[in-house]
Formats: C-alpha cells, structure tokens, sequence
C-alpha cells in the first residue's frame, strides 16, 4: 500500500474575480482562479503552466497571502493563509515575476534585513547569510551595494532573500526571467539542490523546456480554469497511443516521404529537414526494424532512428487551443 | 515584540539613510548654517545678547520644525507608494513582521535623516536657549509639541501613502501641508476656544516664560501676543495650550496609526481605514474636541447647533465615504456568506451614518438644554429637526455614493464629481433665484439642498414647516431610493457564474 506524501499546498475551490481598469477591452471582470483544487505534495518541484492572463501569478499572491480570495481556501504546511497569514507566511519563501532590491543597501545587509523580518534567531543570522551568499556565489559580493550587481547577481539575491529563513515552500514566479543561459542552468541546479534539502517548490514559468528539466508535477490552467494536473510523466504520456519515429537519411533524391507512406502501419508521415521523415509507427520493435531494413534495401543510406517523445511545449499548446472559451 | 531599536524595518531605513559620507555632509552643512546665521543675528542685534538668544531658540526650532513637519511629511507621503512602484512592498508584505512593527518601522524610518537634521541643529538651538536664559522646561515642551506634532503629520501622510495613488497622494499630501503650514483650524477658531494646532507653534512655546494660565473674558480673540495666547478653554476650564497640543497630537497619531496598522499588510482590494465602530470612534473623538473647546458663550443656542453640525458635515461625510464598500468586498462577503441579507445589506452604510450623525447631532442638544443657554430663538422640537434633516441629507448623498461604488467598474470618484457639480449649479441657480434670501425660497432649496437647514430660524419655521417636513420627506425617499438601486447591484454581484461569464475573453 502506498502512503501519500503530506500536502505542503492546498487550493480548495479557489476563485478570484476581480474588475478590470475602466476603459479595458473586453469585459469589466476577470477571473483569475475558477474554483481551482490542487493537492501538491511536499517534496515536489511542481509547475504552473499557462498562457499570459491564466492567473499563474494572482494564484501564486493568494497562496503566499498577499491577495485575498473571492472564495475559497488556500492550506500552506496545514496553516490557513487566510486565517493566519503571518504564521504561514514564516513557511514560504516568495520570488515574484518582476521586482526591485534595495539598491541604496549592501548585499548582507539585504540579507539580514530580511532575516529579522523573518523573525530567525538572532544568534543564527550571521551564520546562515553567509551560507546563503555561498549557495548563491556572491561571497565575493558580501559588501557591495546592490545597486552595482548584474541583472543575473540581482536575481540570485531575490532567490537568497526567498530562501533566507529556510523555508518549507518556495513560490517563484517566473524566476528565470532575464538570466543568460548559463544563469538558467544554475538556476535549475539551485533548484534541484533546494527540492534535494526537502523543499516542494512552487514555480510558473514561460520556459516550459526548463520546467520539464525541473518539476515532478505540473498544473495547465487558462483563464483560471485547471486543464490539466498530474506527474510529469503522466502529463506528458496522456494521448500517446501510437509510437512517434523520427528517421534520418544520407541520400538526397531518395523520396522517403512517398515511400514511408505505403508501408504497412505507417501513418502521419511528416517530412524532416535536412533529408528525413516523422511518423507513426503502429507496429512494434521488430516490426520498426523490418521497416528500417527494407528502407536500407531500397538504397537510402540510414544514419538516424529515434523515437518521438512529447514535450511539454506541445502538451500545453494542444491543451489550451480552444479548451476554454 | 521589536517595535523599537530592532526593529527590521527602522535598521534597514537607518542603514540605508544614514551612511557615513552622508552623514558627516549633513552634519557640516548644519554646523556652517547654524554658524552663518547665528552670526548674522549676532550681527543684526549688535552681538550676542539675551534677545540674540531667544531669537535664535526660535529661529533654530523653526527650522528644526521645517525639517521634521515638511521634509518628514513628504518622504512619510511617498514611503509606502515607492515601495509598491518598486514591487519591494510585498516581500515586506509576506515577512512575518507584525503590522505594528511595519507602521512603526516606516512611521520612524521614512523621516530618520529629517531626525538626524534636527540633531544637527540642536546644537543652535540649545546655544540660544542658554545664552537667552530661555526656561528649560519650555524648550523641552517645545520640542514635545515639534516632534510629537510631526509624528502626527507623519502617520497622516503614512495613511495618506497606502491607501491613495501616487499622484493623489502627493499632491494632496502637498496640499495638506501648505494648509497646515497655514495654520489649520484656522476657520474652526472662531468657534473654538483652541490654540493652533501647527507644530510650528513650537518656538513661539520655546520663548515663554511662565506656565500660568489666565481666564479669558467671552469674546477674546486667540493669540493676542502676550495675552492669552497659550490658554485653551476647555469645558470652561483654562487649560495650557501646550498640553493641549500634546494630548490631541498623541489622539491623532493614535488614530492615524491604528489606521495604517489595520490595512499596511492587507490585500490593496480590501483597504479598509477603519472599522465601522472605530470610525464612530473617531467621529467622537473629533466630536470632543469640537464640544470641549467650543465657545459655548458666544453664540446663541440656535447658533451653536447650527454651527456644530456644520462643523460635522464635512467628517461626517468623509467617514461615510470611508465605510463603502468596493465590489470586491462585497463578492468576499458574499462568497463566504458574511452579507447581510436583502435590505439591510442594500442599506449599507446607512445603520453607522445614520447612528453617528444622531449621535453627533443630539450631544449638542442635550448640552444645550442642560446648560439652559437657551432664548427665544431656541426650540426643541426644530432643533431636533435639524439633527433629522441633516442626518438624512448625509445619507442621502452617501448611499447614493455607495451604489455608485458598486456599480460596474466602481464609479466613485465620478459620482463625487456629480455630486459637486450638482451642488455647484443648483447653488448658482438657487442664488440667481434669490430662494436662499427667502423663508419660503430657504424652505424649499433644502429640497435639493438641506445644509439650508443651518439657517433655519424659530421664526421661520411657524410658517414653513410643511415645506421643511416635504424637504425631509425627500431626503428619505431619494435615500430610499439609492437603496433600491444598490439592492439591485448587490443581486447583480451575487448571480452564480454571472463573473465567469463576464469575465469570458477578458483574460
């Protein structure tokens, strides 16, 4: 018998309409969560998928306190946000889409700021803003004002200041946003060592390739509505009924294309640039490889067979076209 | 609980503020300033000299005062607003710092370098004061009245920053300060038996020699220089006016606190100033300086109603505004099923306004017929009528301000400008129809427009008062009617998957 991982987040019929700016386009109202229920477990890097306008970050804002619903309930590490929002705001550690630092203070003093607010042991403070700078690799930036830092050294701060009290649960919204690629890299790994220390990490982004590297779970939603949420894997294999192939060949002049779609089993052939072709494939490894053999047979020179997975990209993108409307 | 000397908040603001280079600026240029002008004093009344003294204590606290009032009020103005503008106010919105600790963290951390001004300064200050044998415990009360006063002004301006946009608040925030530079209840003192209430009142309290305080025969004017310019009269008795000061500063920064310690951690869409019963706590609290200090002697009965409920309108009004509702309170209350039901919700905030303004208008009654200052021009039934006109008119007006709020979009500020330029053209009109110079014409203006009810005169009334009983039947019906119309919009609000689908393709 499997026993359930307990819940660090809970959203139990979560709505939040709120009116939009005079003059808007459109309708007067929004809804930004649509009686949304979610169960994620502690321990996950779970993923909040969906285009601009979803609601990814007001249900992020909700969860950490900081908006309150229309209706429903929002259960953080078993504490009521609504009813004690200081308590359980002491288990989150929030990063929001788009934010400032205090440029006129320095880099600990930033830190520590925060580390009081979160009412640490004073007698810890010292020790563990040290230990964050080193996880982060501003050390060497301890005493510089952070009005001088990168783009890339202030964003890792705002994850500092996110995880300075150690937190159960950590929300980051968009939290890639404006770091190069080998920033985007280290984020993933600081993120991986974060959930390794026991964290369940919230996190929306528009980089779906990075949160498929990243999360365990994952969540669809548009326009408030929930489209779809499970595992990862489970997300991703929900509508594979036929084997994706892709093959490459060598021989320019050789029509793949006409000559995969007579064969037997062979369905949606798509060509491939350079000089191959995808498609499904109804048979079974020893048929995929008779298949190949003929193809050798028939002269085309093979260098590539792999098979076709979904990705998240495409998951998100056939789930919201027209889903909701 | 670290409100005080550990509190996050304060540090960071002092670390921030007050680094080393600019500090020892700040300090230099207070020294060369204080130098500059205490020699050109010295200079000006022939070297320094009990007068050089004395003038100097008041040119430094002035000064002092300057710094602290208007300097702290404008950074007090836009502490919270740049917060929001820099998307930093939520991290501290999600700290688990206690709202008293955020207020008092921004209400002493905003101003610190205007604090450290004044300590600059102080030095000035204090060489005046001994060199013009000024008496120690003025200068203390001085600075109490200063500091406290701009604790005051700063919690104001603290209130003023969370709940406005940034360009209202400013320039209301401006506005406010140039009034009380001005020296606010400036109008109210020709009622009241109260010193100003400007902080900049400070260095005249620096040069006084004597605590006494002096009875003031009726119909004095406040602040004859070296008359009675200290003394308040409060319930008939003489009071200094410095512990006057004092105590009222502390109310309102008690006040202001509590409002911005009740919202600083809030959602935005649920700012809510106070609660209705702290509102009818302050709508007291105003009330009782209005009847503590008012001038009792010198106005007649009739006068004195009039003028104290005139006195009320203007609060009154403000805190019915203050207790409407927005759309997004109501969709709250009514999702967790917290809305009253049927008329009583469609009536809000009527039941409060209605309890204030009886409650603001009766006291003077009572008093009046308790103190028996009463003459020919007093009667009790008109006078109780005056408390129900005005009562309705404020009701009236309100809710048609909260059905307007609850309107799609939240139509506010545009029903406020209705109702201003409804108040504008029927005045003109009215006034071009000379109807307010009339009995009769009074009479029926109160129709459209009850503050007619101020004039209304024992005389008069002996033969209007159908008309007066027909301008307090409209005000019910048109309140009435103003409560159907919101009943409507709350039955709107509350339609089951009526937001979804007006919300489809807005996302």
């Amino acid at each position: 018998m499997s026993v359930e991982a307990p819940a660090a987040i809970v959203l139990e019929n979560l709505s939040k309409v709120y009116d939009l700016p005079p003059g808007s386009a459109g309708a007067a109202q929004a809804v930004a969560a649509d009686n949304l229920n979610l169960r994620i477990a502690a321990g996950e890097v779970f993923g909040l998928v969906g285009p601009n306008g979803a609601g990814k970050t007001t249900t992020l804002k909700m969860i950490c306190g900081l908006l309150v619903p229309t209706a429903g309930r929002i259960v953080v590490n078993g504490i009521d946000v609504e009813r004690d929002p200081e308590a359980a705001q002491g288990g989150i550690g929030y990063l929001a889409d788009f934010f400032s630092l205090y440029d006129d203070l320095k880099v600990w003093e930033y830190l520590d700021y925060f580390a009081h607010a979160y009412k640490m042991a004073p007698e810890t403070i010292a020790g563990r803003v040290t230990e964050v700078l080193g996880v982060l690799g501003l050390e060497g930036k301890r005493g510089a004002f952070i009005g001088g830092l990168s783009r890339g050294m202030k964003q890792r701060l705002g994850i500092g200041r996110a995880i300075i009290h150690d937190p159960q649960v950590l929300v980051l919204d968009e939290p890639a946003v404006g770091l190069d690629p080998k920033g985007r890299i280290e984020f993933r790994q600081l993120v991986r060592e974060l959930n390794g220390q026991g964290k369940t990490v919230l996190i929306t982004s528009h980089l779906l390739h990075d949160l498929e590297e990243m999360c365990t779970s994952i969540a669809i939603i548009e326009r408030g509505r929930l489209l779809r949420s499970g595992r990862l894997g489970q997300i991703l294999g929900e509508g594979v009924r036929e084997r994706r192939v892709r093959i490459m060949i060598a021989s320019p002049g050789f029509a793949l294309v006409e000559w995969l779609s007579r064969r037997e089993g062979v369905t949606g052939v798509t060509g491939v640039a350079p000089i191959g072709a995808q498609f499904s494939f109804a048979g079974g490894e020893a048929e995929l490889a008779s298949l190949v053999k003929a193809l050798v047979v028939a002269g085309a020179s093979v260098y590539a067979v792999e098979p076709v997975g979904e990705t998240l990209e495409k998951v998100v993108m056939g789930l919201s076209r027209g889903e909701v409307t | 609980m670290s409100v005080a000397p550990a509190n996050p908040e304060l540090i960071r603001n002092i670390r921030a503020q007050l680094r080393a280079d600019r500090v020892v600026t700040v300090a230099v240029v207070c020294a060369v300033l204080s130098l500059a002008v205490g020699y050109s004093m010295a200079y000006t009344h022939g070297g320094p000299g009990r007068v050089w003294g004395l003038e100097f204590l008041r040119v430094a606290l002035a000064a002092q005062t300057f710094v602290l009032v208007l300097g702290g009020g404008l950074v007090s103005l836009l502490a919270v607003q740049r917060e929001k503008e820099m998307n930093t106010f939520d991290f501290q919105r999600v700290t688990r710092l206690r709202p008293l600790e955020l207020a008092l963290g921004k209400l002493f951390g905003a101003p610190v370098l205007m604090y450290f001004i004044v300590l600059c300064l102080m030095p000035a200050a204090l060489v005046g004061a001994a060199v013009g044998h000024a008496r120690p415990t003025f200068v203390v009360a001085a600075y109490v009245v200063a500091v406290l006063g701009a604790i005051s002004i700063h919690a104001l301006a603290l209130l003023l920053s969370l709940l406005l946009e940034r360009g209202v608040a400013v320039a209301g925030g401006v506005l406010f300060l140039i009034v009380l530079w001005l020296n606010p209840l400036v109008a109210a003192r020709f009622w009241l038996d109260l010193g100003s209430l400007s902080p900049f009142y400070a260095s005249d309290l620096s040069t006084q020699m004597t605590w006494a305080v002096m009875s003031r025969p009726p119909g004095t004017i406040i602040y004859v220089p070296g008359g009675y310019g200290m003394t308040d009269v409060l319930f008939g008795w003489p009071v200094h006016h410095a512990v006057v000061a004092v105590a009222l500063y502390a109310g309102f920064a008690a006040w202001f606190l509590l409002a911005v310690v009740r919202n600083i951690k809030r959602d935005p869409a649920g700012y809510e100033i106070f609660t209705p019963a702290q509102a009818l706590g302050f709508l007291f609290f105003i009330n009782l300086i209005f009847i503590g200090f008012f001038r009792w002697s010198r106005w007649s009965a009739a006068e004195a109603q009039a003028d104290l409920l005139g006195l009320n309108t203007t609060l009154c009004f403000v805190l019915g505004v203050a207790l409407l509702r927005t759309r997004d309170r109501v969709r709250r209350l009514d999702a967790r099923r917290r809305l009253s039901s049927g008329w009583l919700a469609a009536a809000w905030p009527a039941p409060y306004l209605a309890a204030g303004t009886l409650l603001v208008g009766l006291v003077p009654v009572a008093i009046l017929q308790v103190i028996g200052k009463l003459d020919g021009e007093w009667d009790l039934g008109v006078a109780l009528f005056r408390v129900a006109l005005f009562s309705a008119w404020l009701l009236r007006d309100v809710l048609y301000l909260q059905w307007m709020n609850l309107r799609l979009g939240g139509r506010l500020r545009l029903g406020l400008l209705y109702l201003a330029v409804f108040y504008i053209c029927t005045g003109i009109v009215f006034g071009t129809l000379n109807l307010f110079g009339t009995p009769s014409g009074l009479a029926f203006t109160a129709v459209f427009m009850p503050p007619a009810v101020f004039a209304l005169r024992l005389g008069e009334w002996a033969y209007t008062w159908e008309v007066w009983l027909a301008a307090l039947g409209a005000q019910i019906l048109i309140a009435g009617l103003f409560v159907s119309l919101q009943r409507r919009t709350l039955a709107d609000l509350s339609l089951p998957g009526r937001a979804s689908a007006a919300a489809a393709g807005a996302a």
